[in-house]
């Protein structure tokens, strides 16, 4: 009888552990559509005021928001859980077991966490992107640049995002220099060109925010062809050129945990 | 009294050197929050005058949204939840100081030294727009107001939600869900004003407008219930902190901490 009990007992706290992450799941689900649907809401309060925002309706300005909560989704999914361990390897030193490893430590350090929650964000995105595909009636290729375009954009956020995150080797956190890039995605859900001509050409040459949001949608309207990912793909060039770069400069300053 | 007041003089210096040691990464946490200032630009260019107003009260509700959210930004939910996950409460709740008055200390602490380097990036930005500066001084008192309420209103919050550690092992997302509504539903994203009269109306009865619209439109000329607003905040402040101080108090009977 004690033993019913305790398996019974045993079986209750298991299924309350796995009913309380469910709880995280779903209000992770709750928070990111309730933040797509502000930015829905955004975007659809500046229309109503009669706000030009370069020269794009209410379809083709989805499609741009939708590139800026997928990339939230990756944001929360992949680059963060990432961002925060590793700015806990330099402050604890098992830095050195990456190192250590006989594959490349960038790909290891990008690469080494994910978090369910992103998920919620991805979901989100991809129901804008279903609804602005439907409002503007997208092909099959454009699907597929879109698509392509999206994939180019995580990998040059992420990069940038890495290269951000270097900042642990001096100040024991990076959290918030990598939160302030994610800033920046918000800034991303309308289309750079609606900042007028200055912030456009900052957004186009400095911080590459037309390239991470309106330029997958310019893909999926069919405004720029196949060859519009080649932009793309050269700032993911120079990217992880810079990236690499400042990784080795910031592992000469890191003394690990025996030095 | 007078020994309380030095006691919490302590605490509030140190606290305040303690995060001064951070300042970086204040810095940082304060640039996460400058996006609103990007929409801003998106305002400023003026659309059709739908909503009857000039393209610089936009300005000015934006600038004033952003630095009324400056001074609510507060983690006492998340350093609550962890203390009670981890045991660190069991220590602090030997010292003579009540612990909830501590982290009330390091709240203010935090944000003296956060302020400086708010009002950095506001300088920055009236640089770039001298249009906010144009602004009513005679808003500023009731600005103070609603930022100290705010500011009062969002640590209890934390408080309530903290405490709910004592019971679920993750509490903190509901913060998260209080950030998103704040930002949209309070205003700092987007001027209400694009909302059904109905469903603006509405707002006023929640806590929510008053974390950036209200303080926003007092300096934008745009409408401001200051009296019944002052009135309803203060109302929900006084029921969430009513509220955090009596789950604080229950969860405390049930804590046991490590190796109890």
């Amino acid at each position: 009888m004690r033993y019913v009990r305790l398996l019974l007992r045993t079986f209750w706290v298991r299924a309350l552990a796995l009913f309380e992450y469910r709880l995280d799941f779903l209000l992770a689900l709750l928070v990111a559509f309730l933040e797509a649907g502000g930015r829905v809401f955004a975007l659809y309060g500046a229309l109503f005021a009669g706000l030009d925002l370069g020269g794009y309706g209410d379809g083709e300005a989805l499609f741009v928001l939708a590139s800026a909560t997928l990339l939230f989704g990756y944001h929360r999914g992949v680059v963060m859980p990432n961002v925060v361990a590793l700015s806990d390897r330099v402050r604890l030193g098992t830095l050195d077991f990456v190192l250590l490893k006989p594959l490349d430590a960038q790909v290891l350090l990008m690469f080494e966490r994910f978090e369910l929650s992103g998920l919620a964000d991805l979901l989100a995105g991809g129901l804008i992107a279903a609804v602005a595909a439907a409002r503007t009636g997208l092909g099959t290729l454009e699907l597929l640049l879109y698509l392509a375009g999206i994939f180019l954009a995580a990998l040059l956020y992420h990069l940038f995002a890495f290269g951000v995150s270097l900042v642990s080797f001096w100040s024991v956190y990076a959290q918030n220099a990598v939160a302030f890039l994610a800033g920046f995605l918000q800034v991303g859900s309308f289309p750079a060109r609606a900042y007028g001509p200055a912030l456009r050409l900052l957004f186009t040459w400095v911080l590459p925010l037309y390239w991470l949001t309106e330029r997958p949608a310019e893909l999926a309207l069919g405004r720029v062809g196949p060859a519009g990912l080649f932009g793309l793909f050269l700032w993911l060039l120079a990217a992880l050129a810079l990236s690499r770069g400042l990784f080795s400069y910031a592992l000469r300053g890191y003394s690990s945990a025996s030095s | 009294m007078r020994h309380w007041f030095s006691r919490i003089g302590t605490y509030l210096q140190t606290h305040y050197a303690l995060q001064l040691e951070y300042r970086l990464e204040l810095f940082f946490w304060v640039l996460t929050q400058i996006w609103p200032l990007f929409w801003m630009a998106l305002w400023a260019k003026g659309g059709e005058p739908r909503l009857g107003f000039p393209p610089e009260a936009f300005l000015r509700y934006y600038f004033f949204a952003w630095l009324a959210a400056q001074f609510n930004t507060t983690w006492s939910a998340y350093l609550l939840a962890t203390m009670i996950l981890r045991g660190d409460l069991a220590p602090l709740l030997l010292r003579p100081f009540p612990v909830l008055l501590d982290l009330f200390t390091e709240h203010l602490g935090t944000l003296f030294a956060q302020l400086p380097l708010t009002l950095l990036v506001a300088a920055a930005v009236a640089a770039v727009v001298p249009e906010v500066l144009s602004a009513p001084l005679a808003a500023l008192p009731w600005f103070l107001f609603f930022a100290a309420m705010a500011f009062t209103f969002e640590f209890f919050l934390g408080v309530l939600v903290g405490s709910l550690s004592f019971w679920l092992e993750k509490s903190t997302g509901l913060m998260e869900l209080w950030h998103v509504l704040r930002v949209f539903l309070g205003g700092v994203a987007v001027p209400l004003l694009v909302l059904p009269r109905g469903v603006f109306e509405a707002l006023f009865w929640t806590p929510f407008p008053y974390f950036g619209y209200l303080p926003g439109a007092l300096f934008a000329g745009m409408p401001a219930p200051l009296g019944k607003g002052a009135l309803l905040l203060s109302l929900w402040t006084l029921l969430v902190m009513l509220l955090a101080l009596w789950v604080f108090r229950r969860g405390l009977r049930r804590f046991s901490a490590m190796g109890a």
